[in-house]
């Protein structure tokens, strides 16, 4: 059962602390889930956990909708990671042309395993790879996200699948 | 399993660290709006705190009293009903006292330097309003020993008592009281509309390096309209130093040629405007050397 998001929205934005626990309790699983994805090890994850955790109580009061807070702090997440590796996506050396086009045939493994697989990635293979295989966005979207050119994002995402089959298959 | 919905449990604990962060950076916010706010009082008192008398001035300025205050009047400035007493007796008494007062710029004499229409670089010129409307004193026939003017209250003596009686007996000494109002004349903004305004500035530097300052003289906005004028310098001990009847005078500072020491000194003007009104001004100078 979904918990009364409305009521524990306006309790934060009242500062009320068991408000802002029941609203961390509810959230904080898919935000974990998020951060895991993109952090290489758990202590990393919940650094960028808490990071995006203070970015959600302390925004709050721009929340137009409290009921949507569920994915409007999944954004929030997003963002948070975003913008923690970002900075690390560099032009690439263009010699590495040779990407994969097709997708990444995700269904056949396990959410855990996949995670794992994930963190041997190299933190701009990984994000990357979760903007667009995770995500959904395309190659124009993430390109202008992260400030880098759309053959650079071509690249990344290929080097990631190769490795991912690497480990997983 | 949709990688989206992946969930995994963060470590026991997690929320009082962010708890913890979430109280320091409210306290660190408002501290920071605290400082914020202290500072910007702080800039603008120490900003406005040099200007604070300013204020007033103005506020007395603009309130358009556009008369002698009775309390400087009566109370301090007696040598207005002396000195005009005596300034009825000037004329037979040139001869008399021609000896011991400056003629430099005489009385009949034409124009002999123009005033410059703005003063330069004197410390502070007050602008002085034609306040009075009809005469302080009338000059026709009045005796000196002013019948009709009550003798100030606050006559006390720095010298003997003027007696007032017989102007042919009397010295130039005339009795002042001590408090000479040390501040300009207050200036009201308003100009009487029946006549010119001049300003006279409040101090002098005989030995100064600006030309315009090393005199003593008013500025008028027009000085053609100015008829029957005459200014007397005292001392504060009531001695008049130094008289002219032309607008356009210049004092140097000087009483018979000798140079008197630093210090503040009297003015009193009367002078007929252009519409043929009387007028009665006074005010003080401080000389520098």
């Amino acid at each position: 059962m979904e918990p009364d998001y409305i009521a524990l929205v306006e309790g934060c934005r009242r500062h009320d602390r068991r408000a802002q626990r029941a609203l961390y309790d509810a959230l904080a699983p898919m935000a974990m889930g998020v951060c895991m994805r993109y952090a290489y090890n758990r202590d990393e994850a919940q650094d960028l956990l808490q990071e995006g955790f203070i970015k959600v109580f302390e925004n709050l009061r721009r929340l137009r909708d409290p009921r949507k807070v569920g994915s409007w702090a999944y954004r929030l997440m997003v963002n948070t990671c975003i913008n923690h590796y970002k900075g690390m996506v560099k032009p690439l050396s263009l010699d590495d042309l040779d990407y994969e086009p097709e997708s990444f045939p995700m269904d056949p493994f396990g959410a855990e395993e996949m995670v794992a697989a994930m963190q041997s990635l190299t933190p701009q293979q990984r994000l990357v790879f979760n903007l667009v295989q995770v995500e959904g966005y395309d190659y124009d979207e993430v390109a202008r996200e992260l400030h880098c050119a759309p053959s650079t994002v071509r690249t990344l995402i290929s080097r990631a699948r190769r490795r991912l089959k690497e480990i997983l298959i | 399993m949709e990688l989206k919905d992946y969930r995994e449990m963060p470590d026991a604990g997690l929320y009082e660290k962010i708890e913890r962060r979430l109280v320091i950076r409210r306290r660190v916010r408002g501290a920071v709006w605290t400082a914020v706010a202290v500072v910007m009082v702080a800039v603008v008192t120490i900003a406005v705190w040099p200007h604070r008398h300013d204020v007033a001035t103005e506020a007395e300025a603009d309130s358009g009293v556009a008369q002698l205050r009775h309390n400087e009047y009566d109370a301090a400035h007696c040598i207005t009903e002396a000195v005009t007493a005596s300034s009825q007796d000037e004329e037979p008494q040139t001869s008399r006292v021609a000896d011991r007062e400056t003629r430099a710029p005489h009385p009949a004499a034409t124009v002999h330097e123009e005033s410059t229409a703005a003063p330069t670089a004197v410390s502070t010129v007050s602008p002085i309003a034609h306040a009075t409307q009809e005469p302080v004193m009338s000059h026709s026939s009045q005796r000196p020993v002013a019948v009709s003017q009550p003798m100030p209250k606050s006559l006390s003596g720095e010298g003997e008592n003027a007696s007032l009686q017989s102007k042919a007996e009397m010295d130039d000494v005339v009795v002042v009281t001590a408090s000479f109002d040390a501040d300009p004349v207050k200036s009201p903004s308003a100009p009487s509309d029946n006549g010119s305004m001049f300003w006279a500035p409040n101090v002098m530097a005989p030995d100064g390096e600006v030309d315009d300052n090393r005199t003593f003289h008013f500025v008028f906005s027009d000085a053609t309209g100015v008829s029957d004028f005459r200014v007397q310098i005292y001392n504060r001990g009531g001695r008049r130093l130094y008289t002219s009847t032309d607008p356009l005078f210049r004092w140097d500072g000087r009483h018979h040629g000798e140079m008197l020491p630093q210090g503040t000194y009297v003015w009193v003007v009367q002078y007929r405007d252009a519409e043929g009104h009387k007028h009665q001004e006074k005010g003080t100078v401080t000389l520098i050397r």
